[in-house]
């Protein structure tokens, strides 16, 4: 086997060529930042106070 | 088993070849379907004509997006991912049994949604904001679709490792693969998203879940609503690639920067789902700023360099052939007779000019107020989903119906017209409703002269020729889109057969030679037109900032 050919492949192109890796980057970072941050700050909403709503109803 | 294509050489598996060609023929039956919806919707909206009554406009607007959005680019797409983890891979589809569990799931999908919506239990437009409720069936319909379109990316991902296990794939994979991996990365993180919302909202139509949180429902939905959107941007620009070198022998004049652009796609081009919250007081400014500006920038840069990188090629592969006069004779002596190609430059025009830069303006926090949910959204992406992504599937089909369906090209001549016409016809019906935006005419209204309703509003006069011009530029897409659609029925089903390289219309260009020596910029023309570009996108970016400032009056 040649020098050449025995060269282990630079970083940035194993990550590029690993399909499964980049599925899981692209799904944590998706699922982190847009999903369970935004799903968060909607649980943490504060209820309605009751009046306000009995008004709003009325 | 294979044959061996006797223009391309390319070793393709009987089995692909069976389900691109059921792919795309129900791809072309959604748009059929679309277009048809569109110009009724076209001739409502356009007041002098006001055609359809209110309850049909909000059927056929939840059918159109349908169609449009999601069943004839999602069935083109798999398609597409068929034959770039096959036919150009030399290899054999991995499971034709789930290949039909998925095609059948998918068109039974499609079946139940269309129908459910024409029969009016299903009138909740394309979004089904909870709480806004169906027929079970309806969401059943999404839910089998998805399921199957899932099952597609799923056989694509098994033969691309398939081929490399096989050592088909070559080292690394090409460009055109590479970049629909990419979309497929997008279409499971989208499709993942739909199942996470349609589930427990298929439940809530039957009645087994009581409530759905309808702040929640539209964060998650739009996870699924604007991320498959990327799907086609990943799809569309990979077909850019291929067609510049079918057509010219261009390649990418630095591919690892094009791949790196996919990898900014696949990392960072679902967070930008957040502008369709970016009124809603439930998220916080730090969530919507994160995902709206930071992160989606770098899909953005993604979107830049391929805006830069694909011209390029098509201009180095150009001057290696010899048109090496000034700036430009690359691109008047580029083969504008092969409609596949034409399709291609003028999508790339148009998605950056039209979409692309409305798309970062309206994209943000500040400058979205002023057309949040106004017709000038639909404008944006009509220039992008339309105009980009829509006649770059149709120019690829030219390549299509002689590789794939082995049939010869009706009447040619019409096929180098219509991605003019297409492309004029939706570029003045996307200005138009981006001008009708900005002058606060609101989207997915039937009657936005709000006649018998108990408030008023007094739009600029000049809306009346925005209107006009929307029903002509629609009017002149919707007969470029039949033509397109008859074009390719005709031709695939009744065309003459290929029976070898000389009946190829659409000429296919060998590799394009090595430069013979550098000097300067290798690719100055399209070094100006991107120039030219962001010229363009900082005039429109500062004006919008104007009209934000004049908004209110701040002491």
């Amino acid at each position: 086997m040649s020098e050449e050919t025995s060269k282990p492949a630079p970083f940035f192109k194993v990550i590029m060529d690993d399909i499964m890796l980049l599925l899981f980057l692209g799904v944590t970072i998706y699922a982190i930042f847009y999903l369970i941050w935004g799903v968060m700050e909607i649980a943490t909403v504060p209820n309605i106070p009751e009046e306000v709503k009995q008004a709003i109803l009325k | 088993m294979f044959r061996t294509c006797d223009i391309t050489g390319f070793k393709v598996d009987l089995n692909s070849e069976k389900f691109i060609r059921l792919n795309a023929v129900m791809a072309v039956v959604s748009l059929l379907l679309a277009i048809v919806a569109a110009i009724l919707l076209v001739f409502t909206r356009y007041q002098p004509v006001h055609l359809l009554d209110a309850e049909w406009y909000y059927r056929l607007t939840t059918f159109h997006g349908l169609n449009a959005l999601i069943f004839w680019i999602v069935f083109f797409e798999i398609a597409g991912l068929y034959f770039g983890s096959t036919v150009v891979l030399n290899q054999k589809f991995c499971s034709p049994l789930l290949g039909w569990v998925s095609f059948v799931l998918m068109v039974a999908g499609f079946l139940l949604v269309d129908v459910m919506i024409m029969m009016g239990k299903a009138d909740v437009m394309m979004t089904s904001y909870v709480p806004l409720k169906a027929h079970p069936l309806y969401y059943l319909g999404i839910i089998l679709f998805a399921v199957g379109a899932l099952l597609g990316v799923s056989l694509f991902f098994a033969n691309v490792v398939n081929a490399k296990r096989e050592k088909n794939a070559g080292e690394t994979l090409p460009l055109f693969t590479y970049g629909l991996v990419a979309a497929a990365i997008i279409a499971v993180i989208t499709l993942a998203t739909g199942a996470i919302i349609y589930i427990p909202t298929f439940l809530w139509s039957l009645g087994l879940i009581e409530a759905m949180d309808p702040a929640v429902y539209k964060l998650v939905w739009w996870g699924l609503g604007h991320s498959s959107q990327q799907i086609n941007v990943s799809a569309m620009v990979s077909i850019w690639y291929l067609t510049t070198f079918l057509a010219l022998g261009g390649t990418s004049i630095n591919e690892r920067v094009s791949r790196s652009a996919f990898v900014l796609y696949i990392l960072f081009i679902c967070l930008a789902s957040a502008h369709h919250l970016l009124t809603d007081p439930a998220t916080s400014s730090a969530w919507k700023v994160w995902n709206t500006s930071y992160a989606m920038y770098l899909a953005v840069l993604a979107s830049m360099i391929h805006a830069f990188a694909v011209p390029s090629s098509m201009e180095s592969a150009q001057r290696r052939w010899g048109f090496n006069k000034g700036l430009f004779e690359w691109l008047a002596k580029a083969p504008w007779s092969n409609p596949a190609f034409t399709s291609v430059v003028l999508a790339c025009i148009g998605f950056g000019f039209i979409g692309g830069t409305t798309g970062v303006i309206f994209g943000m926090e500040q400058t979205n107020i002023i057309v949040h949910n106004t017709l000038a959204i639909p404008g944006h992406f009509k220039g992008t989903v339309v105009i980009g992504t829509t006649l770059t599937f149709m120019g690829i089909t030219y390549y299509l119906i002689p590789l794939i369906f082995r049939r010869k090209i009706v009447a040619f001549k019409l096929a180098q017209i219509q991605p003019w016409l297409f492309f004029f016809g939706i570029a003045i019906l996307a200005v138009s409703m981006i001008a009708l935006g900005q002058l606060g005419v609101p989207r997915r209204h039937w009657d936005s002269s709000f006649s018998g309703g108990p408030f008023t509003h007094t739009f600029n006069p000049s809306v009346d020729f925005f209107w006009t011009l929307m029903m002509l530029g629609g009017s002149l897409a919707f007969i470029a889109a039949l033509i397109w659609v008859l074009q390719v029925v005709v031709s695939v089903f009744f065309g003459p057969k290929i029976t070898g390289p000389q009946d190829m219309q659409l000429p296919l260009s060998p590799l394009a030679p090595a430069a013979k020596e550098h000097k300067g910029y290798e690719a100055p023309g399209t070094l100006v037109l991107t120039l030219l570009f962001l010229a363009t996108f900082a005039v429109l970016f500062f004006v919008n900032w104007k009209w934000l400032a004049a908004t209110w009056w701040v002491k």
